[in-house]
């Protein structure tokens, strides 16, 4: 083919066999030129019909998307209103809790006792709801964290988980029973026992959606 | 492409041109394709072998040197392949020339500046096409055809033409000779074998006209011409239904050298990009219409996206706007429940789990607890406490660890029913899972029994783990 294309372009019709072959390539930049045309409208589309969906996903993530809400709103208010009763969006007032400790503590009489509140300690909030936050590029809300630290010496178990609901009730927000040892003294009377409650409350942060 | 064909002989030009499947003499256009068949008597086969080469470049320049020692100064020449024999490394060839009248080549010379010509044919290589083209290729035969310049004789061997005579047209005792020289020629120079009788096939002649054509002697045999699907059968039609496939169909295998065929590039050029730019433009076309109808789609989803989010801001908008009433805010709503529910839902109550530990420790009299450590699963971030319970606590949302002893002198049997019924109450427990190592407790080991004294009375205490999973574990 090559001998054959030599001897064509050599010849007089090459004027001819130029021609056509600029036709061709003319044909070949307009169809390239409509082809980009419309890759290029088709990109920008792309590029908004992403967007959208972006806002879309991040709405859904962050469990903003009014639909969502709207069903679940009456239970979600009545359980917020129960725990913001309880404080559990307020910091611990630690002298109150204490007090109330030392006080059930004092009617029992035990043969001695520590109550020890610690300072407070922030936490993440963990589960759905930092998960949440997480894939919507937030910064969840936090816990934080106050723990008090029971010592009682010469007490029955009964009383003992007595003044344990005592103190879990005072304190407010979210109590737990984090760790608690019971063990036998070696007088007999009573129970040596040692128990760590904590209480949470949920730390707002001001960048939420 | 059907192509006009013009006819060259010693006596004659005739142009056709295929109208359906007619053959009507009529002059073609300038610049329309033509093949030019040529039907001389100065046509020469030489048979050769070449060395077998590969590439396509060199073998073009082998034939072109191989001819132009074979037929110096011949302008319209051709080597075709008859077969190949790759173990002598040859390939066997037939070297084919029509050396043209000075009026003939002045002809064609007219004929490749007014048309786009396709090639150059002889008889001959028409013959060998239609072989090939039919399905006859092994064959080894004599055909003898009419032509308009006289009685033609062509004898093709693998689909190649390796003899052609032409006669003028003279009476049948002087053809019949001249046709048995013919089948005496190709014995003696061994292109056919003696043993073999040489077939002949005549074509485009009477019954009558062939019997006066038959030589003398037993060394031929003629045969019946087959028929070929979608080819006009040349033993009825004779030369003109070669002519018919030449014009509808130009074999590749022709004469003119390509400077004479340069009108046929052109136009074969010139096809070639119209046609590709027609392709281009239909092409980039479609895929723009496709790219354009994608981009709708994707703009119509866009737009109910876009609908639908704004749909969800104005619903959200009404609730804020509901919760801001009560002193709310939506993700105050949506965060306390949440992280309440994270708490409390990994919650047991300490009162629950000593009320277990009463019921397994409390039930037996040779069993004295003597001590219980209750652990909550701590949450993300909080301390945990090992306890010999172990495991840190990750996946049970509680555990507890009791320590215990037996009752003082018990002899073996005892103490193994006493810890039997610490078995079976761990085993028992709702909601709470006993550790393995608890479970087995003593059977781990070794059971001593002592003179005055029975492993019994020893001081052991024991530790058993109770685990809770969860609802329903």
């Amino acid at each position: 083919m090559t001998a054959e294309l030599q001897v064509l372009l050599q010849s007089r019709c090459r004027r001819e066999v130029l021609r056509a072959a600029a036709l061709l390539g003319a044909c070949i930049l307009v169809a390239l030129a409509a082809v980009l045309f419309a890759t290029s409208s088709r990109a920008r589309a792309d590029n908004e019909n992403m967007e959208e969906q972006g806002l879309a996903a991040a709405a859904a993530q962050t469990g903003t998307t009014g639909a969502d809400v709207a069903a679940a709103l009456p239970q979600l208010v009545a359980e917020t209103g129960r725990l913001q009763k309880a404080g559990f969006d307020k910091p611990v007032d630690r002298v109150a809790w204490v007090d109330t400790a030392v006080r059930a503590l004092d009617r029992l009489h035990p043969v001695a006792y520590t109550v020890e509140a610690d300072v407070a300690r922030i936490q993440p909030a963990g589960g759905r709801l930092q998960q949440r936050y997480e894939e919507a590029g937030l910064e969840a809300p936090q816990l934080e964290r106050n723990d008090l630290l029971l010592r009682v010496q010469g007490l029955q178990e009964d009383e003992l988980l007595g003044v344990i609901e005592q103190v879990v009730a005072a304190g407010g927000g979210v109590v737990r029973v984090e760790h608690c040892k019971l063990g036998r003294r070696a007088d007999g009377a009573g129970l040596d026992a040692e128990c760590r409650l904590g209480r949470y409350s949920l730390r707002r942060v001001e960048t939420a959606p | 492409m059907a192509c006009h064909i013009h006819y060259l002989s010693v006596n004659e030009q005739v142009s056709w041109s295929l109208r359906g499947d007619q053959l009507l003499e009529s002059e073609a256009a300038s610049g329309m394709p033509a093949v030019v068949v040529l039907d001389i008597a100065d046509e020469a086969h030489a048979v050769d072998s070449i060395p077998l080469v590969r590439g396509r470049g060199d073998a073009a320049l082998l034939a072109r040197r191989r001819l132009a020692r074979e037929f110096p100064g011949v302008a319209l020449t051709a080597l075709l392949t008859v077969r190949r024999r790759p173990r002598n490394a040859l390939t066997d060839v037939v070297l084919i020339a029509a050396d043209t009248a000075a009026r003939h080549t002045a002809a064609l010379h007219e004929l490749s500046t007014r048309h786009s010509l396709r090639g150059v044919y002889t008889p001959a290589l028409l013959v060998a096409e239609w072989l090939r083209r039919a399905g006859q290729a092994a064959r080894q035969v004599l055909v003898v055809l009419p032509t308009p310049a006289g009685l033609r004789l062509v004898f093709v061997d693998q689909g190649r033409p390796l003899l052609s005579r032409l006669m003028p047209l003279v009476d049948g005792e002087a053809a019949a000779v001249e046709i048995g020289r013919t089948v005496q020629y190709l014995y003696n120079t061994q292109r056919v074998s003696r043993d073999t009788p040489v077939q002949i096939w005549f074509w485009g002649m009477e019954e009558s006209r062939v019997s006066t054509l038959l030589p003398a002697g037993d060394a031929y045999r003629v045969a019946d011409t087959p028929a070929a699907a979608r080819l006009v059968n040349p033993a009825s039609d004779g030369f003109r239904a070669l002519l018919k496939m030449v014009a509808s169909q130009p074999p590749i295998d022709q004469l003119a050298p390509h400077e004479m065929r340069i009108g046929w590039y052109a136009l074969l050029a010139r096809r070639w990009c119209k046609g590709l730019a027609a392709a281009a433009l239909v092409l980039g076309f479609a895929s723009a219409f496709w790219f354009t109808r994608s981009t709708m789609e994707l703009k119509s989803s866009t737009a109910s996206l876009r609908e639908e989010i704004n749909g969800n801001a104005a619903t959200r908008a009404d609730i804020e706007a509901s919760l801001q009433q009560q002193g709310l805010t939506l993700q105050t709503v949506l965060d306390i429940p949440e992280a309440g529910a994270n708490l409390l839902g990994s919650q047991v109550q300490v009162r629950e789990a000593f009320d277990i530990a009463g019921r397994i420790f409390g039930t037996h009299q040779d069993i004295s607890l003597q001590s219980l450590e209750f652990q909550s699963q701590p949450m993300v971030g909080g301390l945990a406490v090992d306890t010999a319970c172990g495991a840190g606590l990750d996946e049970p949302k509680a555990g507890i660890e009791a320590k215990f002893k037996l009752a003082e002198n018990l002899d073996v049997r005892q103490r193994a029913q006493s810890l039997e019924a610490v078995r079976t109450a761990l085993l028992a427990a709702k909601s709470w899972h006993a550790t393995s190592e608890s479970v087995a407790l003593d059977r781990t080991t070794p059971l001593i029994a002592r003179a005055g004294a029975d492993s019994g009375s020893e001081d052991t205490e024991w530790t058993a783990c109770l685990l809770h999973m969860g609802t329903g574990t």
